[in-house]
C-alpha cells in the first residue's frame, strides 16, 4: 500500500526553480533514501511534504489522503514525522523536558494546563523506553545543549520517534557523527522497533544509505531522475555523471 | 538514589522557602499594626506583581512582547467603574466577573491583531491597542468621565451583607494574588506551559512535533488577560478607582519593566520586581521627593549590568549558595 504519493511538485525561489515535476512515492514500511548533489532540493522537496514550505502547485498525498495544503502540525497528527539537518532541540529545557513535548504533542494532554508535564506515567514509561534506546534515560535531567554532539543527534530522532509516526523524515541524521556513530544509527533505524515505520532518509553518507535503504531516489536540479536498488543506482551511468561530471570513465 | 536528589532539592530550596515563609508571616501578622500608607503600597505591589506575572505568561514564556497589557488591564478596571458610576452596581462578584470578561474579549481582539504578526510588529500593534483604550478613556467624556477618571472609593462589597475593611481588602488582596501565582506557576510546569516555551524557542520544531503554535500563543493571551483583567478589578478598590493614564503606555511600560527587574521567564519574578520597585519609590520619595524617575533608571540600568535575568533568580541563586550548594541556574 502506498503511503505517501508526490505528483508533480514545483516550487520556486523567485525565477529559480528549485523543484520540477517532481513525482514518487514510498510504500508503507519502506525504508527509502534520497541522495543528489548539493543544491538538488532534497531539504526543500521534505520542507514541503512536511508542510513548512507550501508548494507553488503539486499534489501530496499521505495515507491515502491529500494533504497539499495541511499545516504542519495536522501531518504531524496523521503520522508524518520529521527531524532536521541543524540540530532543532528547544535549548533551555532537559532531555526529558524535550521527550515528554513531543510526546505530549499528538496528544489531548497537551492542553493540560494545571497538571505537571511528567505527571502521565504511561508518558513517563514511554520516554523512559525511547531514551533507554539511545542511551540518554541516566542524563535526562542534563540540559539538551550540555551533551555531546551524537547524543543530540540521538535525540533528535527520538523526538521524531515520539509520535509514534507512520513515515519518518530524516534529513541528515548523521551529519557531523562519527562512522561508528553513524553505523549504531543505522541499526536503530533498521532495528525491528520501526519495522513498520517508513523512512525517507535524506543523507550524503553513502554509507548509512547502503546500510538502511531498500530503494534509492537520486535527486538532481528539482526532479527525480533515478531510482533503483543501491546495486542499481552504483552502476548508473548518469547518477555518476551528475557526482562527478560529464565525461568521467569508469573501469 | 532518588532519595538523597529529593533531599538535595528540598535543601537547595529550604533558605528560599524559609524566606518566602517569613515574608508571609509578616504579611499576615502585620497589617493591623501597619499605616494606611503602607497597606496601600503592599496592595500596589500585589496588584502590579499580579499584572506583571501574568504578562510574563506571554513575554517570558510564549516569547510575545506586549506592550499593550495597561490596556486590558484599564478594560478590566474601567468596566468595573463604569458599573459602579452608571448603573449602581456594587456586589464584587458580579464586578468582578463583568471585569474579567471584559478584559478576556479585549485580549482577544489584541490578540487576533497582534498575532497576525511577530516580534517588534506585534509590540506595535499591542502598543496601539493600548493607547486606543487609553484615548476612548479620556475622549468619551459623558461616558468615562475624561481625563478626570472614575473614583468610587469603595471596598468590596461581598454579599451577605459583608463589606471588607481596609486591612480586610488588603487580605483579599493577598490571597487572590498568591492564588493566582500559583495557577499561573503551574500552568508554565504543565504540557501547555511548556509547549509555549518550546514555540517561543522554535516554532517550526514545535509544529513538527504536532502543537498548533498559533491558537497556543492565542489561548496563553486569553489566559495572561484573565489575570491582568482581575489585577485590574482589584486595582479600582486598592486605588479607589482608575484615569485613563493607567490604561495607556507608561503602565505597559511599567509592567514590562517589573518583568525584566524581578526575571522573565519566572513568574513569580513579576511579583518580586513589584515589590523592589514600589518599595524603592515610597521609601526614596520619603527621602528626596519628586526624583523618584531618576532612581527608576539607576536601578533598571544596575539589573541590566549586573543582574541580567532578573532579580528573583538571582535571589534563588543566592539562598542556594548561602546553604553549601554551588550554582545551579535554570
Amino acid at each position: 500500500m502506498e503511503i505517501l504519493k508526490v505528483d508533480n511538485l514545483i516550487q520556486a525561489y523567485g525565477g529559480l526553480e528549485v523543484l520540477r515535476n517532481c513525482s514518487f512515492s514510498i510504500e508503507a514500511g519502506e525504508k527509502v533514501a534520497l541522495i543528489g548533489p548539493n543544491g538538488a532540493g532534497k531539504t526543500t522537496l521534505l520542507n514541503v511534504l512536511n508542510g513548512i514550505i507550501a508548494p507553488k502547485s503539486g499534489r501530496i498525498y499521505f495515507t491515502g489522503r491529500e494533504i497539499t495544503r495541511l499545516p504542519t502540525q495536522a501531518r504531524t497528527n496523521l503520522g508524518m514525522a520529521r527531524s532536521f539537518q541543524i540540530t532543532s532541540l528547544f535549548s533551555p529545557l532537559d532531555i526529558l523536558i524535550n521527550v515528554l513535548l513531543a510526546l505530549h504533542g499528538t496528544q489531548r494532554s497537551s492542553y493540560d494546563m494545571l497538571r505537571p508535564i511528567d505527571a502521565s506515567q504511561t508518558i513517563l514509561n514511554e520516554a523512559q523506553e525511547l531514551l533507554e534506546s539511545v542511551g540518554l534515560w541516566q542524563k535526562r535531567k542534563m540540559n539538551c545543549m550540555k551533551i555531546s554532539h551524537g547524543e543530540q543527534r540521538s535525540l533528535e530522532l527520538c523526538l521524531a520517534l515520539a509520535s509514534k509516526p507512520k513515515i519518518l523524515l530524516l534529513d541528515e541524521p548523521s551529519a557531523g557523527l562519527s562512522k561508528e556513530e553513524s553505523e549504531k544509527l543505522g541499526k536503530t533505524m533498521r532495528g525491528s522497533a520501526h519495522k513498520n515505520v517508513a523512512l525517507l532518509l535524506v543523507a550524503h553518507d553513502i554509507d548509512l544509505v547502503f546500510q538502511v535503504a531498500e530503494r534509492i531516489l537520486v535527486m538532481n536540479q528539482g526532479t527525480i531522475f533515478a531510482e533503483g536498488t543501491a546495486e542499481e543506482i552504483q552502476k548508473n551511468k548518469e547518477v555518476a555523471e551528475i557526482y562527478f561530471g560529464p565525461g568521467v570513465k569508469f573501469a | 538514589m532518588h532519595r538523597m536528589l529529593t533531599m538535595k532539592l528540598l535543601k537547595n530550596r529550604l533558605l528560599l522557602h524559609a524566606l518566602t515563609i517569613l515574608i508571609l508571616l509578616f504579611l499576615i501578622v502585620a497589617p493591623p499594626f501597619l499605616g494606611k500608607d503602607i497597606i496601600n503600597i503592599l496592595m500596589k505591589i500585589l496588584v502590579f506583581g499580579l499584572a506583571a506575572m501574568a504578562l510574563d505568561l506571554v513575554f517570558g514564556y510564549s516569547g510575545l512582547w506586549s506592550f499593550g497589557h495597561a490596556g486590558i488591564f484599564g478594560v478590566g478596571a474601567y468596566t468595573v467603574c463604569l458599573l459602579m458610576w452608571h448603573f449602581s452596581v456594587y456586589n464584587f462578584w458580579l464586578l468582578a466577573i463583568a471585569g474579567i470578561v471584559a478584559a478576556v474579549v479585549a485580549a482577544a481582539i489584541f490578540a487576533s491583531l497582534g498575532l497576525r504578526m511577530r516580534g517588534l510588529y506585534f509590540m506595535l500593534t499591542t502598543f496601539a491597542l493600548g493607547e486606543l483604550v487609553a484615548a476612548m478613556a479620556r475622549t468619551f467624556r459623558k461616558i468615562t468621565n475624561g481625563t478626570d477618571g472614575i473614583w468610587p472609593m469603595r471596598y468590596p462589597d461581598l454579599g451577605f451583607g459583608i463589606t471588607l475593611s481596609h486591612t480586610g481588602l488588603f487580605y483579599f488582596v493577598l490571597v487572590v494574588v498568591i492564588i493566582s501565582g500559583i495557577i499561573l506557576f503551574r500552568i508554565t510546569k504543565s504540557p501547555f506551559g511548556y509547549s509555549l516555551q518550546s514555540l517561543a524557542e522554535n516554532e517550526v520544531r514545535a509544529r513538527t512535533l504536532g502543537y498548533n503554535t498559533q491558537l497556543r500563543r492565542f489561548i496563553a493571551f486569553l489566559i495572561s488577560g484573565f489575570f491582568v483583567g482581575l489585577a485590574g478589578v482589584l486595582y479600582v478598590y486598592t486605588n479607589g478607582g482608575i484615569n485613563p493614564p493607567d490604561a495607556g503606555m507608561a503602565t505597559s511600560g511599567l509592567l514590562m519593566i517589573l518583568v525584566i527587574l524581578g526575571g522573565v521567564g519566572t513568574i513569580w519574578g513579576g511579583l518580586v520586581g513589584s515589590a523592589v520597585m514600589n518599595l524603592l519609590n515610597y521609601f526614596i520619595s520619603i527621602i528626596i521627593p519628586a526624583r523618584w524617575p531618576i532612581f527608576l533608571g539607576v536601578v533598571f540600568i544596575l539589573t541590566i549590568f549586573f543582574a541580567r535575568g532578573g532579580l528573583y533568580p538571582r535571589i534563588a541563586n543566592a539562598c542556594k549558595k548561602a546553604i553549601g550548594y554551588g550554582n545551579t541556574e535554570g
